[in-house]
């Protein structure tokens, strides 16, 4: 079948014109990527780092209040039992929350908004996926410069006779999409690199006032955990002291129960102690990240990273001991 | 621009909460030295009573942080939203690649129209 022309008065300048405009703008694509490296590598790795290691340590803040207002409850429950011919004692207002769903909310709410943040960051810095999902883009660009090559060469010729113009081969072809290819990636980990370091900078403030917030909250926990666990074994020990002639068999079982609360009680502040540790060590990698995202200090950053790795570790120990 | 500082005049000052917590230990420590049962019975009465007082505090410093909690939220979701908008720029650069190749196939064939 025979090809037809459509006749266009234009023809020629039209052929010039955009030959032209394709070859000078992957001749400006290779140009503009020689001397610039962005790498993105170590902080990446940190960053995935932090992420995992605040994801430990959010879940099982988490958990902290849930097993606080829990302990609570069991204290409330007993008080309110022992309560029970006070006059107007209702069941529905005997006992009163520690923390009430709409508190628990406030805070779930901002830690989960704290991993976020966090797998936002090592999204932001992970260079994998996104490279190769870029690389697909580029294999079907690629191809595409190659088919301009055959059209768009003699053109050129005729518009700069007197100049060497490049033909496009193959090879070239190829040449140009690995500067394209090093231009895109130099743009998409620039731009990584100063969103991490503003990101981090702007967040530093808010994720230091969190960090001291949930800190002071497993202090108050604390407090209470004591108060929840020396009240049921002061009153166990009252029950015993007032029943002198209590059988002797049941007299061992609860004084055993006054052992394991002891036990329970020592085993659930080093829980939160640990808790503060890994909030503690948290929000000094994020300081140390945020210096690092801004060109500084990145060994400060491994020294508090791996801080951060060991408590979130141990209070991840802690509390899969407890499930 | 980086978020104003958090202020919570409970994390500024020092606790009360732990003034009392102090006396609460010492009458814990007191009740289990005491030899008698009327003893015990005194002390742990007025445990309890200090421990009450713990309580409110503790309720009270829990409500306040859970004011501050309120406040850092805004901030964390502002800051998710530029991230999430600084992920969507990136990604569009791939996306341009792609639009730039169906660019050059396009110029490929107006160019087999016009020999």
């Amino acid at each position: 079948m025979k090809k037809t022309t459509i006749p266009c008065p234009v023809n020629s300048h039209a052929r010039r014109f955009l030959g032209a405009c394709a070859i000078l703008v992957a001749t400006a694509l290779a140009l503009g990527t020689t001397g610039c490296v962005v790498t993105l590598s170590p902080l990446a790795k940190s960053t995935a780092t932090f992420s995992t290691a605040t994801a430990t340590v959010v879940t099982n803040s988490e958990a902290a209040y849930r097993t606080a207002n829990q302990l609570h409850q069991d204290r409330e429950v007993a008080a309110a039992i022992d309560n029970y011919d006070t006059p107007g004692w209702r069941p529905d207002t005997a006992t009163t929350p520690l923390l009430t769903p709409d508190q628990i909310a406030a805070r779930t709410k901002v830690l989960e908004g704290l991993k976020a943040y966090s797998q936002a960051l090592a999204g932001l810095t992970e260079t994998k996926n996104r490279n190769q999902a870029f690389d697909t883009a580029l294999t079907t660009a690629g191809a595409n410069l190659q088919s301009l090559n055959a059209a768009a060469a003699p053109p050129l010729k005729t518009l700069f006779p007197s100049l060497s113009v490049p033909s496009v081969s193959a090879a070239e072809s190829g040449g140009v999409a690995t500067a394209i290819d090093a231009l895109a990636k130099l743009l998409m980990n620039g731009r990584a690199k100063q969103g991490l370091a503003k990101a981090t900078t702007d967040m530093d403030p808010s994720v230091q006032a969190l960090c001291t917030l949930i800190d002071s909250d497993a202090h108050i926990l604390r407090r209470q955990a004591d108060r929840d666990y020396q009240t049921p074994i002061t009153n166990e020990n009252q029950f015993i002291q007032n029943n002198p002639k209590m059988d002797p068999a049941l007299r061992r079982v609860e004084i055993a129960k006054l052992i394991t609360l002891a036990a329970q009680q020592k085993e659930n502040d080093a829980m939160l102690a640990s808790l503060q540790n890994a909030v503690q060590a948290l929000g000094k990698a994020h300081a140390a990240l945020t210096e690092a995202a801004n060109g500084k200090d990145p060994e400060n950053l491994k020294q508090r990273l791996n801080e951060l790795i060991q408590f979130g570790t141990d209070l991840g120990a802690f509390y899969a001991s407890t499930q | 621009m980086a978020a104003p500082p958090i202020v919570n005049p409970v994390l500024d000052n020092p606790d009360p909460g732990d003034a009392y917590q102090a006396l609460y230990d010492a009458l814990g420590s007191a009740y289990w030295e005491a030899s008698d049962i009327s003893g015990k019975d005194t002390i742990h009465g007025l445990q309890e009573a200090v421990g009450a007082l713990i309580d409110e505090i503790d309720q009270q410093q829990l409500k306040n942080n859970t004011d501050v909690y309120i406040k850092l939220n805004a901030q964390v979701l502002a800051t998710n939203a530029a991230l999430k908008d600084l992920q969507t720029s990136i990604n569009s650069i791939t996306k341009n690649i792609t639009t730039a190749g169906k660019v050059l196939s396009s110029i490929t064939t107006v160019l087999s129209l016009f020999p």
